[in-house]
């Protein structure tokens, strides 16, 4: 089976995973407590307020049909209408996503570098002093919650030293032509060397807080697979060539250890962007997880459903890319 | 590898380089909030803070507030008449005002804006209380006659809160819609919409051309930042010049008193809080279990222990500061001994068991676990029920009937206690807003008669009145009255926020 194909059926197999994920989080919305239109009035206002706005916003129609209406929207694209806002969702979302994308795939990138680096290192220095230093720092890596990091990263980093912003994205001042919404592509498409200034002096913060925990785990499993790979008896084979230890270990011994690492990028984005809803709070940070977070507290419905379908569309592709990712570093792996 | 490569490069590079600002003298003021405003326009102004802010600062009414007594002044009328049965009010307006769009200000807009409010078509939850106008006269092209149905006792105050009766640019609204006005705004106040950037900020530049005079502050910029512990280190390195009352975190408060360049300050506000409770199901359909209930209750530990010392220890529902406070109702003491007798007189010898609905957030929580203690003293057995506040307010309107009790309380919104008592204690109020489902024909009828009453020493003691049988009756539990916190930096000269919190730059000054 050629890629094209096995693309193509990939895709066909996720329309369920889609309209799964559409009606679960249709029905959840709906049986959490709490009514938009309360949200809307707040607690002065009267019964029939209250039944006008549930009219207005059509909360009063039978749920299957709601669906159905939804539904044939989301197939022509239409995500609905914000409750709050009066925007469409999808603008909405577009004119976010691009800032989480920005954290998370720098956060995803960190996480790699460190995680293959210190864990190579704690592989091949095993049982030195180095691999329990590594072993204390991916313990509390893997242990320590979002909110606190952040905000100690914050209290040293931006505060006492004033190296970073406490939060926010970019200084207003700086604030690049408006292409693609990552801003760190904009600036450099322009040439905006203050933008981009000003762009990863914001980034820095919010990505290694974001980046800690799967770059804790990404060490361990890198030096697992590595320890595993040296008593392969390839790796013996090409010692006993007399080739020298640098060569059997990063161009023999790390390119099959990172196989595995390759399947847990898609991992590490699926838990940036779950865990975006901490560190956009933390930081301030204009992006999605905040959007959807504030959608709940208003109940705005429209939104919370939008924006947990595009999260799990872009799930589906992000995980498709590394398989197709994987079988370019692993020929033996067939599409099947 | 060469991708890490060039971000160390780049970053080491930025590390000492701080982005120069660029080298324009704007004064600008930067107010930090937890949550993001929605729009600027009244009409579809849902309930938010942020929402009313920045409306109270891009929008005038025909009236204004004098920031020091809260009397109304003239804004866009400059004197007004008030017919013999009270119910005519007649504006002259000023000739010489234009709207942010560029078009004049006259009578037919004031009849546009507020023909609008009252029908009551929009969702507008403050303009609502513009449904007591019953008709609006252009009489010429500057002098406007107002009618209500019945007296209002407080329609001047209701003309001088922008979040109640702001006058919209009339040929805005036609142009956009109410929808796409409220993303741009076009009023005649001292603030001109700039822009709003989703999640981050909302921008107002001065209105250079503002009747009253220019204001000095050049531009504002509410930055939109959520968490409490993040605001707070904005403030201290200087990138926020001030947090809202509707952001500031009494557990700051301490920890900021001791630094320099930030100044800490604790305004009255008219918020009047207490226990909700529901008055036709036992056992609290018995007027001495709730008396046994304020008597259970140490205020002055609430105040000091979940406060941290900010609110003042209430005895009724109107907030010491606003019109109608009785000045000589009885102090609500603390007194167990006298609880306990009553609950044995109502037949509660043992106490009884009974739930009370939290709300999240500073200080419901805490306050609810000192109560929760003080009744137990008194053998009544609290239950918390936490839940998040749009989902306690939906119970509530679902569960009217059959929920026990609501640590929550009251806002007023105009300078005349007879709003508070009326929406809180009036039957025809039921379900909601008197959701205690309160009935006292006597206390009806005051109602009824205060509104009509003009004289405002006379409408005081049928307000005395009102709140003595509020005192007996004990509908909800008194509290305390909350006050608003403000922290901002020193550079700054003058902030007014009124008694709803609102904050009002018109009248602010910032050294650069």
């Amino acid at each position: 089976m050629g890629l094209r194909e096995y693309i193509v059926r990939r895709l066909l197999y996720s329309v369920p995973t889609f309209l799964l994920v559409s009606v679960i989080i249709f029905v959840i919305v709906r049986v959490m407590p709490g009514d938009p239109a309360v949200a809307m009035l707040g607690d002065l206002a009267t019964a029939e307020d209250i039944k006008n706005i549930r009219r207005a916003l059509r909360l009063d129609e039978p749920l299957p049909l709601q669906y159905l209406t939804y539904l044939s929207g989301v197939l022509q694209g239409d995500l609905g209408t914000s409750v709050w806002t009066r925007t469409p969702v999808l603008t909405e979302i577009l004119s976010r996503f691009p800032a989480t994308i920005e954290v998370t795939v720098l956060a995803a990138v960190i996480a790699a570098i460190i995680g293959i680096f210190s864990g190579t290192l704690s592989a091949v220095k095993r049982n030195s002093w180095l691999d329990h230093a590594n072993r204390v720092w991916v313990l509390a890596g893997s242990s320590m919650p979002f909110f606190w990091l952040g905000l100690m990263l914050q209290i040293l980093f931006a505060a006492q030293l004033g190296w970073f912003p406490v939060s926010g994205r970019i200084d207003r001042e700086f604030l690049p032509q408006y292409i693609t919404g990552l801003y760190i592509i904009d600036s450099l498409l322009t040439g905006n060397l203050g933008s981009l200034n000003s762009t990863i002096r914001h980034l820095i913060l919010p990505a290694i807080t974001s980046a800690a925990f799967a770059a804790a785990i990404a060490s361990r499993m890198v030096r697992i697979s590595i320890l595993e790979v040296l008593v392969q008896q390839y790796i013996t084979a090409a010692r006993a060539k007399g080739l020298p230890e640098r060569i059997v270990l990063y161009k023999h011994a790390l390119r099959n250890a990172l196989i595995p690492i390759v399947t847990i990028f898609g991992i590490m984005v699926a838990w940036g962007l779950g865990g975006s809803i901490l560190i956009e709070t933390v930081f301030s940070w204009p992006g999605m997880g905040r959007y959807m977070f504030e959608a709940i507290g208003k109940r705005d419905f429209p939104v919370i459903q939008g924006v947990v379908l595009f999260y799990s569309i872009t799930l589906v592709t992000v995980n498709l890319l590394v398989d197709i990712a994987y079988g370019y570093i692993n020929p033996q792996i067939r599409y099947e | 590898m060469a991708l890490l490569a060039v971000a160390i490069l780049v970053s080491s590079s930025i590390y000492l380089t701080s982005p120069q600002r660029s080298a324009e003298k704007e004064n600008v003021l930067v107010v930090g909030i937890s949550v993001e405003p929605q729009g600027g326009n009244v009409a579809a102004a849902v309930e938010s803070s942020a929402d009313s802010e920045v409306i109270s600062n891009m929008f005038d009414s025909l009236l204004r507030k004098d920031p020091s007594s809260g009397e109304p002044l003239p804004a866009l009328a400059t004197s007004w008449e008030i017919s013999s049965d009270g119910l005519t009010y007649t504006f002259r307006l000023r000739k010489d005002v234009k709207f942010h769009d560029g078009t004049s200000f006259n009578a037919s807009a004031v009849k546009v804006n507020f023909d609008t409010y009252r029908e009551g078509k929009n969702i507008g939850t403050r303009v609502r209380l513009l449904r007591v106008i019953s008709e609006v006269k252009v009489i010429d092209d500057y002098t406007v006659a107002v009618r209500t149905g019945t007296p209002v006792p407080y329609m001047l105050d209701l003309m001088a809160i922008p979040t109640i009766s702001a006058i919209r640019s009339p040929s805005a609204v036609l142009k956009l819609g109410d929808e796409g006005f409220a993303k741009k705004p076009s009023g005649t106040g001292p603030f001109k919409f700039d822009h709003h950037t989703g999640g981050t900020e909302y921008v107002v530049v001065a209105n250079t051309e503002y009747f009253l005079g220019r204001p000095k502050i050049d531009k504002i910029v509410w930055r939109v930042i959520p968490d409490p512990a993040t605001l707070r280190l904005e403030l201290e390195k200087g990138t926020v010049d001030y947090i809202d009352p509707f952001a500031a975190v009494p557990g700051d408060a301490d920890a900021l008193k001791g630094k320099k360049d930030i100044v800490v300050k604790e305004i009255p506000s008219w918020k009047s809080r207490f226990i909700e409770i529901n008055n036709r199901k036992a056992p609290f359909n018995n007027v001495l279990v709730r008396r046994a209930l304020s008597f259970a209750i140490d205020r002055d530990a609430i105040i000091k222990i979940a406060l941290r010392g900010f609110g003042v220890v209430s005895d009724g529902a109107i907030p010491v500061n606003m019109f109608g406070h009785a000045p000589n109702l009885p102090k609500l003491n603390y007194d167990p001994v006298r609880a306990k007798e009553l609950l044995a007189q109502a037949g509660y010898p043992n106490g009884f068991e009974a739930n009370l609905i939290v709300t999240p957030g500073a200080p419901w929580p805490d306050v609810a676990t000192v109560i929760q203690a003080n009744l137990r003293d008194v053998g009544v057995k609290i239950t918390l029920q936490p839940m998040e506040t749009v989902a306690a307010y939906s119970f509530i309107y679902q569960n009217n009937t059959t929920y026990d009790m609501l640590l929550q309380g009251r806002g007023g919104i105009v300078d005349d206690g007879w709003l508070l008592l009326w929406e809180l204690f009036y039957s025809q109020n039921i379900p909601n807003p008197n959701r205690f489902r309160y009935v006292n024909p006597e206390v009806d009828r005051l109602l009824d008669s205060a509104r009509k009453v003009t004289d405002r020493s006379e409408r005081l003691k049928l307000y005395y009145q009102i709140q003595e049988i509020i005192t007996r009756d004990m509908p909800v539990v008194p509290l305390y009255y909350a006050t608003g916190l403000m922290y901002y930096r020193s550079t700054i000269t003058t902030l007014y926020v009124d008694p709803n919190l609102y904050t009002y730059f018109y009248y602010s000054t910032k050294t650069t």
